[in-house]
């Protein structure tokens, strides 16, 4: 292959062919540890996926699969949130994030060795935690469960791989930086602040009464609006421009959100505490960014909703978009309800209740892991050179995820809002066992969702060993689209 | 905005600010992070009081069974909720209450009842561990898991174990058995019966006395 | 190997761009089927933002700035109460006196905290093991005895309604959660009043001289020697 590093890919003269080749030579280069960090993630996310599952039957049926301890719904619950969040998130979300770094500073990968080792030595640690979680070493810090013996090799790992970004970012060669590129950027160096900050604080060294409950708080929410969100948006900006071939709907708009996003997330964490054991303006702080948080929320809706505009039979016909335009919308879903939900008067009967696991999941699943499938689907057959095996596997994926999780948040929506307002209502409902009796089919159904979210993850590790396996022709290929009409036909997935 | 170092820095300066506003500022505050032990002149007492070492141990069970997964250890104020009428508690739980805790669970999600007076609510031992070994006997439909793995059945031999713990319902042992609990059941319970705040603070509001 | 451009029409002609003279047939040949479908890569698009999205999101921070001023109470760490203001905080309570509670309410939420446990919210207890208050002889007869065992606990077999129960009822008294004689006041005549029940309720001064004539004693009541009080 030649070396086509020296191409200034910048210069709109150029051809697209030429930059294909370009791309051709970075997504060559980069293979390896994208598919390391991918395949991984969704060893992960089925592993998860079968915790999570067991979690949900204990929780209407505590005898299922009998009383084993380490299969305590106490126990069971934090590994599986640990295993999908650790193992699945940020496996999924550092593969995306290096290969759009990779892309968007139109450079090819140099010392891949240092990905792989770190992938290795994240994933041994999120092994070795969660297993740790189940045999009973669990801190019981909300997300921060694994014990602390993991926490040393997770931020090496992870430095190793923050590191690189940063330094392909630097040495990027076109001068123009995309939006995606600020997003990855907040995630990649917020990361290791909100954990090292975490862990040293609630783990090491814990401080003394609430401030850990505040501080945990600052931690998910952190993890939550900028590690997981900015990735899933700057994957959003890249997808949905890319494959529609137009351009995305206002810059200035990305500026405004971006940078609202950046410095308010960090204080809304605080509304998760309302009526908590924490001095009332903590509280009120997070109640008030919270509020604020609409900013982002509502600029990103539009922005991405106007560069889809007129395009729906496209989006509805891509893999990738379908995935990726349904995690938007989620996303906007669930950043519309978080938001209103800080305020105290909502957030008295949602507080405390399956509500917020409810909106946990849309926002993780619904958002994060669809947008993220959605990516993989256009990145893996860039990465071998082969098509997706079965459009048929694919639409599976899709309908069985996207029921399961609506299946999953209608029924903590409904169930938890049920439980809240029973919770509160002391002469209506005196007896806790009867609001619990109360929440039963709503735990019920969820259980049903998590089943279909399950098969379709089934169908996207099976699509994807398949398309591992499979031989590698060499000719032009269509893409593998639901609808493959000749008028679609010249288009990207 | 392509100017790499100006993005960073705004990245940095804009966690920094949430970081010294929440973090930092919250820990150094000597009536925040600083608590500590409040004198109660009418008694003459420190409150709260430090935890008796087995309830100590308690709370390292509560925690490795993951125990804040379902219960919450928080009484959210007259007002905001029911959860005084309820009769979790006689005030809102303020951060003073937590101090001698050394892992603080106030828990997010209230599968089962609050837990944060459950000591002086049932403040009997045999009720905790029936409770542990089947909650389906003092709470019918429960979704509590049985937690017997912390208990033994074994053949009475002699005179009956001085850990033993009387059980009814259907898990009861046959006659000439009996269940034991272990170190770490005791140390559970021990752990339940010292959740309480029997005491005011100033910082909480006067309850209705 | 064919050359795959050659399949493909829609393809730009590389050679016509300068520069390429260098990159062989054999070198494009390796590029990926798919890049050569790619569309190119997104570029920025620079519509303004509107203005009444503008106009909407200064009324949110306006909204902010109200809320944390009325909501913050001084940002007082000892202020948990965000309702309150901020001079009303970490005192006490200063100024007028409460007015006084009503026994019942105070009785309610007592035995609702301390007694549901074992005699339940209905009163019934659980058959077998605790004995109901419910039309109980015990709680309708002389306060003397339900004074007591509140005080310093009952323990060993005892008869309630026609029903024998075997059971251990906590002291409340000085020995260990030590209430004052209100509280035990309070929560008497509560049981003594609810669930159908109709017995006089029980006074403060009525508790004090118990606790006066038992102060010696450390240990549970039982039923014989409660006979006497019935």
């Amino acid at each position: 292959m030649s070396d086509t590093s020296n191409q200034p890919t910048a210069d709109p003269k150029v051809s697209g062919a030429t930059e294909g080749v370009g791309r051709s030579a970075i997504d060559q280069s980069i293979r390896i540890p994208v598919l390391v960090l991918a395949g991984a993630g969704l060893l992960w996310l089925v592993w998860g996926t079968v915790l999570a599952l067991i979690a949900s039957f204990k929780l209407h049926t505590p005898g299922f699969f009998g009383e084993i301890e380490w299969l305590t719904y106490g126990r069971v619950m934090p590994a599986s949130v640990n295993a999908l969040v650790y193992g699945w998130g940020v496996n999924a979300a550092l593969a995306v994030t290096i290969w759009l770094m990779a892309r968007l500073s139109r450079s090819e990968l140099r010392h891949g060795g240092i990905l792989i080792t770190a992938a290795i030595f994240w994933n041994a640690g999120v092994d070795v935690g969660h297993w740790g979680i189940l045999i009973g070493y669990s801190t019981s810090v909300e997300w921060l469960e694994m014990p602390a013996y993991v926490t040393p090799l997770l931020l090496v790992a992870y430095i190793m791989m923050g590191v690189w970004g940063v330094l392909v970012f630097r040495y990027r060669r076109n001068p123009h930086t995309y939006v995606s590129q600020w997003f990855l950027l907040a995630a990649l160096f917020s990361f290791p602040w909100i954990y090292s900050v975490a862990q040293i604080m609630l783990v090491f060294a814990p401080v003394r009464g609430t401030v850990q409950a505040v501080i945990n708080a600052w931690y998910v929410q952190n993890l939550i609006w900028l590690w997981f969100t900015p990735i899933g948006l700057a994957a959003a900006y890249y997808f949905i421009p890319k494959v529609l071939g137009r351009p995305i709907h206002s810059y200035p708009q990305a500026v405004l959100a971006f940078w609202s996003l950046i410095v308010v997330a960090g204080w809304s964490g605080m509304a998760r505490l309302v009526g908590g054991p924490v001095p009332a303006w903590i509280i009120s702080s997070g109640v008030v960014t919270g509020i604020l948080l609409l900013i982002p929320i509502v600029i990103t809706a539009i922005n991405l909703h106007m560069t889809v505009m007129g395009n729906v039979r496209e989006v509805w016909n891509s893999p990738t978009l379908r995935f990726v335009v349904f995690g938007g919308i989620a996303f906007t879903a669930a950043g519309l309800i978080g938001s209103i939900t800080s305020l105290r008067t909502l957030g008295v009967t949602t507080q405390l209740t399956h509500f917020t696991s409810g909106l946990t999941h849309l926002g993780f699943y619904g958002f994060f892991t669809m947008v993220m499938f959605g990516s993989l689907y256009f990145v893996v057959p860039r990465l071998l050179d082969k098509e997706w095996p079965s459009a048929s596997l694919i639409s599976l994926h899709f309908w069985c995820c996207a029921l399961g999780t609506a299946i999953v948040v209608g029924s903590l929506f409904i169930g938890g809002i049920n439980q809240g307002l029973q919770m509160n209502d002391a002469g209506a409902y005196p007896e806790f066992i009867d609001i619990v009796r109360n929440t039963l089919p709503y735990l019920l159904s969820r259980t049903v969702g998590v089943i279909l979210i399950t098969l379709g993850q089934l169908a996207f590790f099976t699509s994807f060993v398949w398309i591992l396996l499979r031989p590698r022709t060499g000719k032009v290929t269509d893409p593998t689209l639901f609808d493959s009409s000749s008028a679609l036909k010249s288009f990207a997935p | 905005m392509n100017n790499g170092p100006l993005i960073f820095f705004g990245i940095f300066l804009s966690l920094a600010l949430s970081w010294l506003g929440l973090v930092v500022a919250n820990n150094v505050d000597a009536d925040f992070g600083g608590l500590g032990p409040h004198m109660d002149e009418a008694t003459g007492m420190t409150v709260p009081a430090q935890m008796p070492g087995l309830a100590r141990q308690g709370l390292r069970v509560y925690q490795d069974l993951g125990c804040a997964t379902c219960h919450t250890q928080q009484v959210r104020r007259e007002g905001f909720g029911a959860d005084v009428e309820r009769g979790w508690g006689s005030r809102q739980s303020v951060a003073r209450d937590y101090i001698q805790q050394s892992r603080v669970m106030i828990g997010s999600l209230r599968i089962g009842p609050d837990l944060m007076n459950v000591g002086e609510r049932i403040p009997l031992p045999e009720w905790h561990h029936q409770h542990l070994y089947d909650p389906q006997v003092n709470t019918p439909g429960s979704i509590m898991p049985s937690h017997a793995f912390l208990y033994e059945i074994r053949k009475v031999k002699g005179t009956p174990s001085p850990n033993r713990v009387p059980v009814r319902g259907e898990r009861a042992p046959p006659d000439g058995y009996e269940v034991v609990s272990s170190y770490r059941s005791q140390a559970l319970v021990a752990y339940m019966l010292s959740l309480k705040t029997p005491y005011d603070l100033p910082e909480a509001g006067s309850s209705d006395e | 190997m064919s050359d795959p451009r050659s399949e493909n029409s829609n393809l730009p002609d590389v050679s016509d761009v300068p520069g390429q003279d260098g990159l062989s047939d054999d070198s494009l040949q390796s590029v990926h089927a798919q890049m050569l479908r790619e569309k190119p890569e997104p570029k920025d698009g620079f519509s303004p933002i509107p203005i009444l999205l503008l106009l909407i999101f200064s009324g949110l921070i306006v909204f902010g700035g109200i809320y944390m001023a009325r909501y913050s109470a001084g940002f007082n760490a000892l202020a948990f109460n965000e309702t309150v203001r901020p001079d009303d905080v970490g005192e006490g309570g200063e100024g007028e006196a409460p007015p006084a509670p009503d026994p019942l309410v105070v009785g309610k939420r007592l035995y609702t905290q301390n007694c549901v446990a074992c005699h339940q919210a209905t009163g019934q207890g659980l058959p077998g093991v605790f004995p109901p208050l419910v039309a109980s002889e015990w709680v309708l007869g002389s306060e003397q005895s339900p004074i007591r065992v509140v005080l310093h606990g009952l323990g060993g077999e005892i008869e309630v309604l026609g029903v024998s129960y075997n059971s251990i009822m906590p002291a409340f008294g000085p020995s260990t959660l030590n209430w004052g004689d209100g509280d035990i006041a309070a929560v008497l005549s509560y049981i003594r009043q609810e669930w159908g029940n109709a017995a006089d309720p029980v006074s403060p001064e009525t508790v004090a001289a118990v606790r006066a004539e038992t102060a010696d004693r450390t240990t549970a009541w039982t039923a014989a020697e409660l006979d006497a009080f019935k």
